[in-house]
């Protein structure tokens, strides 16, 4: 370590090595020119020697003019109060630094302390402050997130109802039916009848498997939430909407035509060919024509695409077009092939047009005419602004 | 040291909570943290910008300060040492922007000529559409306005790099 300049007073020297040596006080020396010469204690060893002031102690970067005119006033010092060299490497400590002119050794004397903010009642109350101000700040945003978090609670409260409903009306009375054919089928037993019992109990078998159905069904349903990690992929929609007609079973006299201009663009795909394929599985099924005839349209709207699709089957009475999104609801209308449908396809296209953040309307005027055309607006950004209009 | 090396002092400006103190981290250390305590007085950090603006070698000595001192900050010693402030807000919190506006408009008061500009943070969140109001209009100044993230790191180097340009333009 090197020594105070041997003309300063011995206690000071005695004072300051006490401070130096255990690391609460440091002393640069800066000659007339700000050059740095001299230094003591290990709290400014990162400060290099020969180097101007500015360059060797960064705090000082700047200041050298204010440094400078202490000359003229010896009696004034320089401060700079609770500074920090923020290094990745390593942790350094808060310093206050005070720049004195001495003038007998004609040189500037840089006492830098150590501060501890901790005990500062000062930087308590920063603190403080700081912590209301941001506390603040969170309450505003927290306000927005329990707004938001109140509108999906009621949605989510809403879709439980339906769900109540579901389960008492959907699944009591197969239920029921269930008990009903277990009487009946003991009834037999008693009288030794075992033919009708085991006809009974093939019609049980049969009634279970149609509920262990519509209860995957449910399950599925209920797991598409607005939380479903798919996500947007680049999309041709004729190619999409191609693949789901070849996949789809109907009747030999069925027709499908494809017109309009159907976008490439980016969007949910997976969740696009749920919402299409129920709807046109929908049509085709509850068509009371084998020669029916179903038209898809499509056009790029501003924000994604619009698909049509009409059919020129019995249509449905208005008072049923609320009803026919509810799941396990049926109404007159029979499917073709009872077996493959719980029911539930429309629910699910909903569900997914809601969560996606589609719309879907339904035009349906059975008394005027025959049909029912479904409008699908659907989000995506497009990739091409003309797709391809097509032929069949 | 090379003899070419540029430097300038930069003060970050701005209320408690923007984050000043985020940016200057992910500027120098090139990552976020969450929480800082206080900045009780001044930290310092060093930056050194890249690419070289014009071939010249340029460091900034970021100075991150709290925003408690308010205006006052200009009084202090450091502050009028400085060559460029980037005042910054947080776009949540409309007031936050209305006070990097007037501590704008004071720097330019107190120290006319010096190179400013407003840096409109924490663009991975939603945006207060009060907020966006102000910013279209501010975009029309010539003032220079960056949207940033401490979070994502987006804009920020960016910023501190057409600041070192624009700075350079200045003194010639
Ligand atoms: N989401 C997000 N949070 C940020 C960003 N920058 C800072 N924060 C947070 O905002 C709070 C205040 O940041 P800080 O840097 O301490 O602000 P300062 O008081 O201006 O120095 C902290 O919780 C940070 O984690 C950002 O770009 N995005
Ligand atoms: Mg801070």
């Amino acid at each position: 370590m090197t020594k105070p300049a041997a003309h300063d007073s011995h206690t000071l020297v005695e004072a300051s090595s006490f401070l130096i040596d255990r690391g609460f006080c440091g002393l640069v020396w800066l000659d007339e020119d700000l050059t740095v010469r001299e230094r003591a204690g290990s709290l400014v060893d990162f400060v290099s020697l020969d180097q101007p002031v500015g360059l060797a102690f960064l705090p000082l970067f700047g200041c050298e003019d204010d440094i400078r005119a202490l000359r003229a006033n010896p009696r004034h010092r320089f401060e700079l109060a609770n500074v920090k060299i923020v290094d990745a490497k390593q942790e350094s400590p808060r310093l206050s630094l005070y720049v004195h002119w001495l003038d007998t050794s004609r040189r500037f004397l840089i006492i830098v302390v150590r501060t501890t903010h901790q005990s500062g009642i000062e930087a308590e109350l920063e603190n403080q402050s700081r912590r209301r101000a941001l506390a603040e700040a969170k309450s505003i945003e927290q306000a927005k997130a329990l707004e938001h978090a109140n509108t999906e609670l009621t949605r989510v409260n809403r879709e439980l109802d339906e769900f109540a409903n579901i389960i008492s009306h959907d699944l009591k009375s197969p239920m029921r039916g269930l008990r009903y054919l277990a009487e009946d089928i003991e009834q037999a037993l008693d009288r030794a009848d075992t033919a009708t019992a085991h006809a009974l109990l093939a019609d049980l078998k049969q009634q279970a498997r149609r509920m262990s159905r519509m209860l995957t069904d449910l399950l599925t349903y209920a797991r598409i939430g607005p939380n479903g990690e798919e996500s947007s992929s680049d999309t041709d929609t004729q190619a999409l909407v191609e693949t789901i007609i070849a996949s789809l079973p109907r009747p030999r006299g069925f027709t499908i035509e494809i017109t309009g201009q159907w976008p490439l663009m980016r969007t949910v795909s997976a969740a696009l060919d749920v919402v299409l394929r129920n709807l046109i599985d929908n049509a085709i099924k509850h068509h009371d024509r084998t020669d029916g005839r179903l038209t898809l349209s499509a056009r790029p709207i501003k924000s994604g695409v619009e698909v049509s699709i009409g059919d020129d089957g019995p249509g449905i009475d208005s008072k049923y077009h609320e009803a026919i999104f509810q799941p396990f609801r049926k109404l007159e209308l029979k499917p073709a092939s009872d077996e493959r449908s719980s029911g539930i396809g429309l629910s699910f296209v909903r569900k997914t047009v809601e969560t996606n953040g589609a719309t879907l309307t339904l035009e349906s005027a059975p008394r005027e005419r025959r049909g029912t055309t479904f409008r699908l607006q659907w989000p995506g950004e497009l990739l091409v602004q003309d797709g391809t209009a097509n032929k069949p | 040291m090379s003899a070419n090396l540029i430097t300038k002092k930069v003060l970050m400006l701005g209320e408690i909570g923007v984050g000043k103190t985020s940016i200057s981290r992910r500027l120098s250390f090139g990552h976020f943290g969450d929480n800082y305590k206080a900045t009780i007085g001044v930290d310092i950090y060093s930056y050194d910008v890249k690419p070289d603006p014009e071939g010249i070698p340029f460091k900034f000595l970021v100075w991150d300060t709290d925003g408690s001192h308010g205006e006052s900050i200009f009084r202090q010693y450091f502050a009028r040492q400085a060559q460029a402030a980037m005042i910054v807000a947080d776009i949540t919190r409309p007031s936050t922007v209305e006070s990097m506006l007037k501590l704008g408009r004071l720097y330019e008061d107190v120290m006319p000529g010096r190179y400013y500009a407003y840096i409109l943070n924490k663009v991975d969140l939603e945006e207060d559409p009060a907020v966006s109001e102000i910013r279209q209009r501010l975009i029309a100044t010539k003032i220079p306005v960056f949207q940033t993230s401490a979070l994502s790191g987006e804009n920020v180097a960016e910023a501190f790099h057409d600041a070192a340009v624009e700075i350079m333009k200045l003194e010639r």
